[in-house]
């Protein structure tokens, strides 16, 4: 490797070697001045390194080539898909560590934002991976991070058990998901990179050798869905949302899922391209049955951060039509999709983190009198439901729309709209959302709670944080196209 | 000066109440004169605005008029397109009417006034911006945003089982609209053009007026008109999906069921009327059927209303009996059943705001609504009374009043029959349909003796009050547009003719 490879390999990873400096950094400080700092400088620094890579990938973006930079001996592959995934994340850990500020046994503590940013960086290894190796160590770095963040209160029972179950569920698909990885690498001769695997794979199709393929593609899948909670591989979900502390929630609801479709769509696309026609009924039965269960289960919730979770399968399952809808529309509305939903689902648990803080309890019925309390965040919660349910003018009705198009859209290599029933299915059954969804709201507009006329203080993190998300909402809501057009462009990079 | 009013004014129309949810929404929270004004000023503007072009839509040139285009999504062919015909002109200038008196009729709510005119200018922007739209992406977009205020709007301000009637209103309309949505979609994605006719670097389009010269092949229309004319038709309340309505009505505080039943459920009609401009093949072909579901609405609606014992239910059921009197007359094929049916728009949403500020003029004051304990109101309420009445008359289709105009030619274009020709059974409809009418004439009859007429005792209520100044101007104002459609429809006719030829030359008549 020459040293211009070398400058232009670190050049196309910058935003991460930024992270994993700065990670350090608050890691260190941390333990030289244990119990000295006080406030939120942690908190701030970590906002201040966001926005910096968020400028960083900015700048990457307008000065980049038009071609993908291969570094690392192809071990990375930085697109505008990648690029795009990075902003998610880089907004994501912006937001979380803003609704972190102020949360208690989180806001002081350096080792709370080094596991943030950390995990973060191993994302953004996971989006821009192309090299099965690379793959795992990505997928590692940010899932041990978040075990950890998960089960970052110690003191509390649940937190604790939410990080253990986390791991254990983790730890074990992870598995099934390296034994599939191994079992490629296997079938097709000791190849590592996603092209030359994709070139095996094509020689066995065309020898109609597909069989052990299609193994390796089932375990890989249970890795995959285990990352974006897709139904059966779900089963975390629901306790880690609710043990973890919320902030963290937040951040693992919208950047890991995230992650989890980067490398889905990435992978499926590139390394079982070959396999295109077995695997999209595949993943139509995977989204659909994830739409239907998320959201049946999330109607019976009494707990917000369970509903939020159960809504977050679904939401998954949404996704999926998006994957399954195979082409730039359907990976553009992922994308689209994607980037709304980091927004908005970071406000749905940021409300639920004041609601919490307000009335210590984090049932939907507590949630009553909210509008009266706290007419802002009552408002922000609002705009959270419907843009979840895909209601104008919110983001999520575009994110929806692009959705159903894309697999209204899909033509099979017959010609024919073979993906209406899987749009007809998610119509169904996002009614059934809409239902839950509005009643947390009419829970926050009509009924009546004790104390309903003391006003809530909302500390200056939420409120910058809840600012940001729901006026973002209403914008991609009204002006959607640059959004789309940017995920249309990042699209193209992956077909 | 690159600025075309005649261009901006449908924008300006649906961006009032708009800027007003805005300002209503940073107002601080005790400052509710000052909400009320803004509430009003807005919908002022937008009923002044919609005058403007009422008045000055040039009748010789007819067609879309007022049409501004702007790229919104251009790589998928969604524009922001708008633009009125004779038919959204006549809806226009009725959602101004309601709209403004529906604020003045709600002048006086108590509870955080503040959020709720912000939904109410919500809803009024989005009804407003249905009727505008010639893009059918940009319709849907406004079709769904004039649905949820109204689940915040009734169940946080309204009565009577208000949570339940709510969320059952929200899901069977957003069921429907978006089933047409899919509809839609999936003859955005089956639409044929000619080369040239699509703009450079387009190759699909939501344009109403591109979609209407687009060759959509038959069977593509076969399967999906049903979907997209029921999906929209859902708020128009057509039998079996009209159970949402009558709950919907009841629930919601006066000014939404003004709106609601007024305005609402005529952009349910309207929409739907766009999957006859699309797939004219499969209209042709299947509105006959969609004549039989409608006539059990005419019927069966009033013959529920009938036997109902809340004053409101009875208003609701009549809503439902009258909208499906307007789909009938879409589904007559015919021009003079479709004129007939674009004014029965016009004076059901006339006559129906009037029964519902009536309705709630009295509750608000009696605190009641069972018609058996209601009664001599038309001595505490003479005004209300009379403008009661005259909607009542409307409703029967008396003559001299607007509902007589329309629902003759309802009648009139059933015996006519399809332009195609005729089918057996329509004649039996309209023997059908006039028994819904004589049904009207029932409850409407009851209503006005059990409620305003009998004995009159004033110590049963504590709550008694004057009604105001904004609530006086609301009555007489419907009192005086029922009676003035009644008396010269040229006035609005002129205009319905217009753009119902151009429907009926899209469906080959």
């Amino acid at each position: 490797m020459t040293g211009e490879q070398l400058l232009h390999g670190l050049w196309a990873i910058l935003p991460e070697i930024i992270l994993l400096l700065l990670g350090i950094l608050i890691v260190t400080i941390d333990l030289i001045k244990r119990g000295q700092l006080r406030g939120r400088s942690f908190g701030y620094l970590t906002i201040a390194g966001g926005l910096v890579v968020l400028g960083v990938i900015f700048y990457q973006m307008l000065n980049g080539q038009p071609q993908p930079e291969l570094a690392f001996a192809g071990m990375v592959r930085v697109d505008l898909f990648v690029q795009m995934f990075r902003m998610m994340f880089a907004v994501a850990l912006i937001l979380a560590a803003l609704i972190s500020l102020d949360v208690k046994g989180l806001k002081t503590n350096g080792e709370f934002y080094g596991l943030l940013i950390f995990s973060t960086v191993g994302m953004g290894f996971m989006a821009a991976s192309n090299n099965i190796v690379m793959l795992y160590v990505g997928l590692e770095t940010t899932s041990i991070a978040l075990y950890m963040l998960a089960g970052f209160i110690r003191e509390s029972s649940v937190s604790t058990e939410a990080g253990l179950k986390y791991f254990l569920f983790g730890a074990f698909t992870s598995t099934i998901l390296l034994y599939g990885l191994s079992l490629l690498f296997g079938f097709t001769g000791g190849k590592t990179n996603y092209g030359e695997i994709a070139a095996a794979l094509q020689r066995l199709v065309l020898n109609q050798e597909t069989l052990p393929a299609m193994v390796a593609l089932v375990l890989i899948t249970v890795g995959f869905g285990f990352k974006v909670a897709a139904v059966p591989f779900h089963m975390w979900t629901p306790d880690v949302y609710e043990g973890a502390p919320t902030p963290i929630t937040a951040f693992i609801s919208v950047a890991s899922k995230a992650a989890g479709f980067a490398v889905f769509i990435r992978f499926f696309l590139t390394v079982f391209g070959p396999l295109q026609e077995q695997w999209i009924g595949f993943v139509a039965i995977l989204a659909a049955v994830t739409m239907v269960l998320g959201n049946l289960v999330a109607l019976q919730q009494r707990n917000f951060k369970r509903m939020l979770a159960y809504s977050s399968i679904a939401q998954a399952g949404y996704l999926l039509i998006g994957v399954a809808a195979v082409g730039a529309l359907g990976t553009a509305a992922v994308l689209f999709y994607l980037s709304v939903y980091v927004l908005t689902n970071i406000t749905a648990f940021a409300v639920a983190e004041i609601a919490t803080n307000a009335t210590g309890s984090e049932l939907i019925k507590d949630l009553a009198g909210l509008s009266r309390r706290a007419p802002g965040v009552a408002f922000a919660l609002l705009a959270a439901m419907l843009s979840l349910a895909g209601v104008p003018p919110l983001a999520g009705f575009f994110g929806k729309f692009y959705i159903f198009q894309a697999a209204v859209g899909y033509t099979n290599p017959a010609g024919q709209h073979s993906l209406v029933w899987l749009a007809l299915l998610g119509v169904l059954t996002s009614i059934i959302a809409l239902y839950y969804y509005l009643m947390v709201l009419k829970i926050a507009y009509v009924d009546r709670a004790e104390g309903e006329d003391v006003p809530l203080k909302i500390s200056g993190g939420f409120r910058t944080a809840l600012t940001i998300t729901v006026a973002g909402m209403i914008f991609f809501g009204i002006f959607a196209t640059p959004l789309y057009t940017l995920s249309t462009l990042a699209a193209q990079t992956v077909h | 000066m690159n600025f075309d009013f005649r261009q901006m004014v449908l924008t300006l129309i649906f961006l009032a109440p708009t800027a007003a949810a805005v300002i209503i929404l940073l107002t601080p929270k005790d400052k509710t004169m000052f909400v009320r004004v803004v509430a009003a000023t807005a919908t002022f503007i937008s009923l002044a605005l919609a005058i403007f072009t009422f008045l000055t839509y040039d009748r010789n040139v007819a067609g879309y008029q007022f049409q501004a285009l702007a790229p919104w999504v251009p790589s998928l062919g969604i524009s922001y397109h708008v633009g009125v015909d004779g038919i959204g002109l006549v809806m226009v200038l009725l959602t101004g009417i309601v709209g403004f008196m529906g604020v003045l009729i709600s002048w006086n709510i108590k509870d955080r006034p503040r959020e709720f005119f912000a939904f109410f200018m919500l809803l009024v922007a989005g009804v407003f911006g249905v009727f505008v739209s010639l893009d059918l992406f940009l319709l849907v977009f406004f079709y769904e945003l004039s649905i949820f205020p109204m689940y915040i709007l009734i169940a946080t301000w309204g009565s009577t089982r208000k949570e339940y009637a709510a969320m059952k209103l929200t899901l069977y309309l957003l069921v429907g609209s978006i089933i047409a949505l899919i509809g839609i979609l999936a003859v955005y994605f089956s639409a044929q053009f000619q080369p040239g006719m699509l703009p450079e670097g387009m190759t699909r389009t939501f344009d109403l007026l591109l979609l209407q010269q687009a060759n959509i092949p038959i069977e593509v229309q076969r399967i999906w008109f049903l979907p997209i004319f029921l999906g929209f038709g859902v708020l128009a309340g057509i039998w079996p999906f009209h159970n949402w309505s009558p709950d919907g009505h009841v629930a919601a505080p006066t000014a939404v069921s003004m709106i609601h039943a007024g305005v609402l459920m005529k952009l349910g009609a309207f929409a739907a009327i766009i999957a006859m401009r699309i797939l004219p093949d499969a209209a042709r072909e299947q509105m006959p059927l969609v004549i039989l579901l409608v006539t059990v609405n005419v019927v069966y609606g009033a013959g529920i209303a009938m036997v109902q014992k809340d004053f409101k239910y009875v208003i609701g059921f009549s809503s439902v009996s009258h909208m499906g009197l307007v789909t009938m007359g879409f589904a007559t094929m015919n021009q003079v059943g479709m004129n007939g049916a674009v004014l029965q728009m016009w004076s059901h949403g006339i006559m129906t705001a009037c029964f519902f500020s009536v309705v709630g003029l009295i509750y608000d004051r009696a605190h009641t609504r069972q018609i058996n304990e209601l009664s001599g109101w038309a001595r505490y309420l003479p005004l209300a009374a009379v403008a009661f009445i005259i909607g009542g008359l409307v409703s029967m289709g008396m003559p001299g009043f607007s509902g007589f105009v329309a629902e003759f030619q309802i009648f009139m274009g059933l015996w006519q029959g399809p332009f195609f020709g005729q089918i057996w059974y329509y004649p039996i409809i309209a023997i059908l349909a006039i028994w819904g009418v004589i049904l009207t004439a029932g409850y409407v009859l009851r209503i006005v003796q059990q409620v305003f007429f009998g004995e009159w005792d004033p110590h049963k209520w504590h709550d008694l009050r004057p009604s105001n100044f904004g609530d006086k101007l609301a009555l007489i104002t419907f009192s005086v547009l029922m009676i003035i459609i009644g008396i010269v429809p040229s006035l609005l006719m002129n205009t319905i003719n217009l753009g119902t030829a151009s429907l009926m030359k899209l469906l080959g008549g």
